[in-house]
């Protein structure tokens, strides 16, 4: 929970506590009529009534108080709702991604994971499939339909070529449209070694508002520090992958990030209802005290 | 008023019985409570024992005036307390002398009214105390028996205003009249039966260490002080 005005919740913090302390020995100075009893000693010895009832409203009136002031300082909710994103998956398909270091292979791997990683983005987000190695070539454009991208990554051609990794993600970049949340999920194990400066392609999509996560695979020779500067230009993440078994919950984070959106909910009228309610609730447990 | 002075001396009477006079035969008009049934059954015919009637009492009365008095539905306890206190003294003789006490203590304490009264009656004495007797405990029994044994000694025992049931429900704020310190209770109806029954107990527990140390008692509510005078001795 966020708040607009923060040194309005710190004050609610210390509200608390102290009318409560004020609520409880404001008891000996209140000017309100009291039963008037002759020995408040034995009344207290005779009655033998629990002390937690009266401590429980002086903490629900303190409560109430604390809860007006927090209203005042405008709390906030995030909730992750669905972007409704449209995500290009951009996927090396270089000969080096034949090595069986990530078993099987990492070509196979990385389609394994990206199976499980377009079964896991949120209904309603589009993927579209490019794949590069000494050229880039779209398989599919962004769909709504999973059987359409099952297909499209299945159709992924086998390893072989360089490393195009900027052509790749200008044609990624090409398949999203021009407004809406977007982002490219790069899979990649070298460096860029063909076509356009991945640098250069990753500040158009700075500019442009998209993000950009890019997983690195295996434990060979990565150009780590580069692409991890690429992934932070572009508002994005890194993430490097030794073996097979760190791609269910690195793909899974990555979905979530790429494909939902924080959003934060104003929640301070229920925080003022919630404080009118116990203030009520503690006046009408107060106004019908007898007096003789 | 008659009646009581007379109970008094009686009562006086009965526990001074090694000093009372000769037995002589009943004639008519004698108190039927001045026979003296022992000798009465020695000699077959009703004979009545000299009392000392026409001793010359000293009267003294000790009226709770605390702050814990001033309760009360119509008036307060204080009022009766200090009517009977009047009655009490309207009750002494012509010839009686009555007996003012030391000057009043603020506030109100009892065992040093009783300490005071223990000093200055003389023998012979009638003495009334009506109050609450909250006190009671810090008073050490000796001096009620001393006094008892001094004096005639008179304990009228206040009535609690809400013995019969205290109307408190839910989350009240009592002020103690005495201290004046608040507090706060939620009262439920177990509490109320509690309470009943704590106030029972007490004022049958003050009753018992009144009477074990030779005192008279009776109770008094905001009513009638005087009644109570005369229930004391059951007159009424």
């Amino acid at each position: 929970m966020t708040f607009n005005h923060e040194w309005i919740a710190i004050l609610a913090a210390a509200v608390f506590p102290a009318a409560f302390l004020a609520q409880r020995a404001a008891i000996s100075f209140q000017r309100q009529a009291a039963f008037a009893y002759s020995h408040l000693p034995f009344l207290t010895a005779a009655l033998r009534a629990p002390a937690w009832p009266v401590v429980a409203l002086d903490a629900a009136a303190a409560c109430a108080l604390s809860l007006l002031v927090l209203a005042a300082a405008q709390p906030r909710y995030l909730v992750t709702v669905p972007a409704g994103a449209t995500l290009a998956i951009c996927l090396d398909t270089s000969g080096s991604m034949n090595l069986r270091d990530v078993m099987p292979t990492r070509a196979q791997a990385a389609l394994a994971a990206l199976r499980s990683f377009a079964a896991a983005v949120p209904s309603g987000t589009r993927i579209g499939v490019v794949a590069f190695a000494g050229t880039a070539r779209i398989i599919a454009p962004p769909s709504t339909d999973r059987s359409k991208v099952f297909a499209a990554l299945a159709a992924v051609p086998p390893p072989n070529g360089q490393t195009a990794i900027g052509d790749g993600l200008a044609a990624a970049s090409a398949t999203l449209p021009a407004s809406g949340p977007r982002g490219i999920v790069l899979v990649t194990d070298g460096t860029n070694n063909r076509g356009a400066d991945p640098g250069e392609v990753a500040n158009r999509l700075r500019a442009a508002h998209i993000r950009l996560d890019i997983i690195g695979i295996g434990p060979g020779a990565l150009s780590e520090l580069a692409l991890r500067a690429y992934a932070r230009e572009a508002g994005g993440s890194f993430v490097r992958i030794r073996s097979a078994d760190q791609f269910p919950a690195e793909m899974k984070r990555v979905a979530f990030e790429a494909a939902t959106l924080r959003r934060a909910r104003d929640c301070s009228p229920a925080f003022a209802v919630a404080g009118l309610l116990l203030i009520t609730a503690a006046w009408f447990a107060l106004a019908g005290a007898p007096r003789l | 008023m008659n009646d009581v002075r007379r109970a008094v001396l009686l009562a006086r009477a009965r526990r001074r019985c090694g000093e009372q006079g000769s037995p002589r035969e009943y004639r008519c008009g004698d108190d039927v409570r001045a026979v003296d049934w022992h000798a009465s059954a020695r000699t077959g015919t009703l004979q009545v024992r000299e009392r000392e009637l026409d001793l010359r009492l000293s009267w003294s009365a000790i009226a709770d005036r605390s702050p814990s008095m001033n309760v009360g539905r119509r008036r307060t306890l204080v009022t009766a307390a200090r009517e009977a206190a009047a009655f009490w003294r309207a009750c002494a003789g012509a010839d009686d002398s009555w007996v003012e006490l030391s000057p009043p203590v603020q506030p109100f304490d009892l065992r040093a009214s009783l300490e005071s009264a223990l000093e200055r009656l003389p023998m012979h004495s009638a003495l009334l105390v009506a109050g609450d007797f909250y006190e009671l405990a810090a008073v050490p029994c000796t001096v009620l028996r001393r006094l008892a044994r001094r004096a005639d000694c008179t304990g009228l025992i206040a009535h609690d205003p809400w013995r019969d049931g205290i109307a408190l429900t839910g989350f009240v704020h009592v002020v103690d009249l005495e201290s004046g310190k608040r507090r706060s209770f939620y009262v439920a109806a177990q509490h109320r039966a509690r309470y009943a029954k704590a106030i029972r107990a007490r004022e049958a527990g003050i009753r018992q260490s009144l009477y074990e140390a030779g005192w008279r008692t009776a109770f008094f509510d905001e009513s009638d002080g005087a009644m109570a005078v005369l229930h004391a001795f059951r007159l009424a």
